[in-house]
């Protein structure tokens, strides 16, 4: 009997053991580079990576660590990658882009995924996790990719706002010398670390709670920040209020420009109870059809359900909305976005977070110091 | 005890911060081993700054944070299992029997204790994000953690792993995006889309 006891505890052991088991990650993932990409493997690394069942499903954990060398004449200044999982979520697609990189010819450069997969335990084989190019853009804005994510669109906007800020930071240091990059900095830091946060949720075309579906609909209009040099201008918009989630988000924009529109994106302001803004979103132009010559309007409409949180089970209450136009694209490829004054102006540079040179710069002061970013910006 | 946010370590290792934040950090700061390991960590980078001893310099700050943000969660955990009236009761001793009569109830503890265990790794690993009502369709969610779409039981997430503070984004048109500076350096923009 004794040992019917201590079977059952060996056993019970090994099955928790067998729980967390590790995986075969040249088996789970897939990297992809296309033939002829400016972008070569030089190392992987998959330490770390673990597969363990739990109820009826079976959770992964894959961690991948990538060197990549550019292969290109050209400065790399961004880079998109695909990631795309077998039987993780159907009908869904993820990335990761670095809209900071500055990497010469023959420089190389790592880049790190990490991704958890949740799926049933009965499933066929094959990589659980692809990963793909997307797209490269260089220093002189051209591009290279499938561009399946419209990754040039976005890393040419990531870039317009590098420039812009790092153009600000350049005339902040010949003018006020080492110091007003430190205070610039702080100022930075600051308010990052106040800009409040939201949890969302997103579904198209569906409510996402049953809590907003009983409760009942208000027909709520935007109120529109003015943008000066702003080549679109937003006319009318609306979008349903139910709680704390809006829904069938309505803009219509005019385009002001001597240039034909091929995308619009306006930046969405949320205003809780106590009067607190919070940057909620964006609204696009829906899907990729916008044509909209110069002196006409046209309509944003999504049909998008977004809900919010200021963390863990504090929903945000929503009374009232802004929106301002945050991204234009040209017919002929140019892109526009807000200029450093008019963030200033507006109060939009406390509300929305810096362009990702800012974000990079401003984490060098805290590593590093006042003296690494003077030497960054000098060259 | 709530620690200040670590852009506030940061600038306090610096002396960056305005007097009373720096005074009310710094005292923070005398009483708290773990925020006291970071402002080590970042003086490490400023010449000016030695008041505690260096620490080894491979330690990577922001994996350090989110171990010791583990440690935290972990050891309130076991504050919870230590505290008064748990501890006014007889200690619980599980010998294990090779011989004798078979101890069924103790068995049972023991198999208590494990699923004890287990739940609370898995609360640690798991920390409550939204509450959420039943959903169909696709669904995406940005938190601390990182970027989630899942479909029905079927859940693909994008982790954060760097421990640094986050900015999420929406786009309306059904994707959720998390932006953060990677242990390397480089602004990372994860992201995951409804279609």
């Amino acid at each position: 009997m004794a040992s019917k006891s201590a079977l059952v505890l060996l056993a019970a052991a090994g099955v928790l053991a067998a729980q967390d088991a590790k995986i075969n990650p040249y088996d789970s993932f897939k990297f992809n580079l296309p033939e002829g990409s400016p972008l070569s493997m030089l190392s992987v690394n998959y330490e770390n990576s673990h597969a363990a069942p739990r109820g009826g499903a079976m959770v992964i954990d894959l961690h991948m660590s990538v060197v990549l060398r550019n292969q290109d004449s050209r400065r790399v200044r961004g880079l998109t990658m695909l990631i795309s999982a077998q039987e993780g979520a159907p009908g869904g697609r993820a990335s990761q882009s670095f809209p900071t990189l500055d990497v010469g010819p023959n420089e190389s450069f790592p880049v790190r995924i990490d991704v958890s997969l949740i799926r049933p335990l009965q499933s066929s084989g094959g990589p659980l996790v692809q990963v793909s190019l997307d797209g490269v853009l260089f220093d002189n804005l051209s591009f290279y990719g499938p561009d399946r994510l419209h990754s040039k669109r976005s890393l040419t906007f990531y870039e317009k706002e590098n420039q812009r800020d790092r153009k600000y930071l350049k005339q902040v240091l010949a003018a006020k010398g080492p110091e007003g990059i430190r205070n610039e900095m702080i100022d930075s830091i600051n308010r990052q670390s106040a800009r409040r946060g939201l949890d969302v949720q997103v579904t198209r075309g569906a409510r996402v709670t049953a809590q907003a579906a009983t409760t009942p609909d208000v027909h709520s209009q935007f109120a529109f920040l003015e943008i000066p040099d702003s080549p679109v201008q937003p006319v009318a918009g609306w979008a349903e209020i139910a709680g704390n989630e809006a829904r069938e988000a309505h803009i219509q924009v005019r385009n002001n420009s001597r240039s034909t529109v091929s995308f619009v994106e306006l930046g969405w302001l949320l205003k809780d109870k106590d009067g607190r803004e919070f940057l909620a979103g964006s609204v696009p132009a829906s899907e990729d059809h916008l044509y909209l010559p110069p002196n006409q309007k046209g309509s944003l409409v999504q049909d998008s359900a977004l809900k919010f949180a200021k963390g863990a089970a504090s929903p945000l209450e929503i009374q009232g909305m802004r929106a301002y136009v945050s991204q234009v694209e040209f017919g002929n490829g140019d892109v526009w976005v807000p200029s450093r004054e008019a963030l200033v102006q507006s109060h939009l540079l406390e509300i929305i977070p810096p362009s990702p040179e800012e974000q990079r710069l401003a984490g060098l002061y805290l590593k590093k110091g006042r003296d690494a970013v003077v030497q960054d910006l000098a060259h | 005890m709530k620690h200040p946010s670590e852009s506030d370590l940061a600038l306090y290792a610096a002396g960056d911060l305005s007097w009373a934040k720096q005074k009310l950090t710094g005292r923070h700061v005398s009483q708290c081993g773990a925020c006291q390991s970071v402002v080590v960590e970042y003086s490490e980078f400023r010449p000016g700054m030695q008041e505690f001893p260096k620490m080894p310099s491979h330690i990577q700050w922001s994996r350090l944070s989110a171990e010791m943000s583990a440690n935290i969660r972990l050891g309130l955990e076991a504050g919870e299992c230590v505290s008064p009236r748990f501890t006014a009761r007889p200690r619980i001793k599980i010998p294990v029997h090779f011989g004798g009569a078979p101890s069924w109830h103790r068995l049972g503890i023991a198999c208590a204790v494990l699923c004890a265990v287990a739940g609370i790794a898995f609360m640690i690993e798991h920390p409550p994000t939204l509450a959420v009502a039943p959903v169909t369709g696709t669904v995406l969610e940005a938190s601390e953690r990182g970027l989630q779409i899942s479909e029905g039981s079927q859940t693909l997430r994008l982790l954060n792993t760097s421990g640094a503070e986050v900015s999420h984004t929406v786009g309306a048109r059904g994707e959720v995006g998390a932006r953060y500076l990677d242990p390397n350096g480089y602004v990372t923009v994860s992201q995951v889309y409804g279609q």
